[in-house]
């Protein structure tokens, strides 16, 4: 690790994980994408468990680090190192749904209701069960917004308009809340 | 909205703690970024390779041209001679004219035919011994040639020989293929600076 990071570590001052991908693109230092991975790996881990099944989850998050590592050359520190990388997970995650033929990625059926995954039914987690039974758009808008991106963020990250986003959550916290409701009853 | 009173934020943020990423994902990562920079690494030394030896390649293609520039340069400048040169050739501004290649043609007969003749005959240097009813003549290897009185009457006819010849005059004796004797002329004056001057002025 560079000696001004390994100072400011020792310092207590903390290290942004876009400065630590800036310095891990320039010199591809395992300790760097270590930290960067404790820092971000459970967050796409958990977007994508959220988003599909667990063992797809597990191969899209190694696709998408595999990126992060191979193209870490494009990464440009101009915005958030997580935005980039949930962009990364997201396209992943497109890439291997429309590979498996498990879902056509249209807008119509992104307006549907998912019916949830088998594994998920195997859960007694009810906000899991909720989370899974919301259509594919609205629950990868609900879980950026829990991963802490803006309206903006997720308009960039999902390719959509910020409108159609603020709809979305709506929609999918509105729907939680109900099931969530119901189950308490 | 990822606040502590959101209890959506907070159901997502405890079922998050319940499934955290697999430790294989993590050891998967580490051992690829591992791999890629020894392949990296391997494939950056390669590159440097190819980048010295580009490098040198260039180096030596640099030495060659300039040592070549520089050898021209040295080459001592190449003299240039002057020289007069008499062309021959036809005026093209005639050959239009519907004569012209009949002339031309008619030109090259004559040509061919006085060549004929200068190649029948021989000429031989003589000095004139006596002059008289008849001429004898020494030839330059000390040969005697007599004339016959008849013989002179007739080169005299056609002009074939000069008129005022005397003891001790040069001559030049054309003999033809069979050995008789065609003509008698004085020798051309042999060539000197004043002669080759005034042949210039005219």
């Amino acid at each position: 690790m560079s000696v001004v990071l390994s100072i400011q570590q020792w310092l207590g001052l903390s290290v942004s994980n876009d400065t630590l991908m800036s310095r891990y693109a320039e010199t591809g230092e395992q300790a760097l994408l270590a930290r960067l991975y404790d820092e971000c790996g459970d967050d796409l881990y958990h977007f994508l468990l959220a988003m599909t099944s667990p063992d797809m989850a597990m191969d899209v998050a190694q696709k998408t680090w595999v990126n992060v590592i191979e193209k870490r050359h494009l990464y440009v520190a101009c915005g958030r190192f997580e935005s980039w990388l949930f962009t990364l997970g997201r396209h992943a995650l497109i890439d291997e749904v429309r590979k498996q033929q498990r879902l056509t990625y249209d807008d119509a059926l992104l307006c549907k209701q998912v019916a949830p995954e088998p594994a998920n039914h195997q859960q007694s987690d009810i906000f899991k069960q909720a989370l899974a039974s919301l259509p594919f758009a609205q629950r990868e808008a609900f879980c950026l917004q829990q991963e802490g991106f803006g309206l903006q963020e997720i308009a960039a990250i999902c390719h959509s308009n910020r409108e159609t986003i603020k709809t979305r959550l709506r929609y999918a916290r509105d729907t939680l809340k109900s099931a969530l409701e119901a189950a308490h009853e | 909205m990822n606040d502590h009173n959101d209890p959506l934020a907070e159901q997502y943020q405890q079922h998050k703690r319940n499934h955290p990423a697999p430790d294989k994902l993590r050891r998967f990562v580490l051992q690829k970024n591992q791999h890629h920079g020894r392949k990296a690494s391997a494939s950056q030394q390669f590159r440097q390779w190819q980048l010295a030896s580009a490098a040198v390649v260039a180096l030596i293609a640099f030495i060659g041209i300039w040592g070549t520039s520089k050898t021209l340069i040295q080459l001592p400048a190449t003299s240039v001679d002057v020289a007069m040169v008499q062309y021959h050739g036809f005026d093209t501004s005639k050959s239009g004219q519907p004569d012209f290649h009949a002339k031309k043609v008619r030109q090259f007969t004559a040509y061919q035919q006085r060549q004929l003749i200068v190649m029948s005959r021989y000429q031989q240097p003589a000095t004139v011994i006596a002059t008289g009813d008849g001429l004898i003549l020494s030839s330059c290897n000390e040969n005697i040639i007599a004339l016959s009185d008849s013989l002179v009457a007739n080169l005299h006819k056609k002009n074939s020989i000069p008129g005022d010849l005397a003891p001790g005059d040069v001559v030049d004796i054309a003999f033809n293929q069979d050995g008789y004797i065609l003509e008698l002329t004085r020798p051309l004056p042999a060539l000197t600076e004043s002669s080759l001057a005034a042949c210039a002025e005219s």
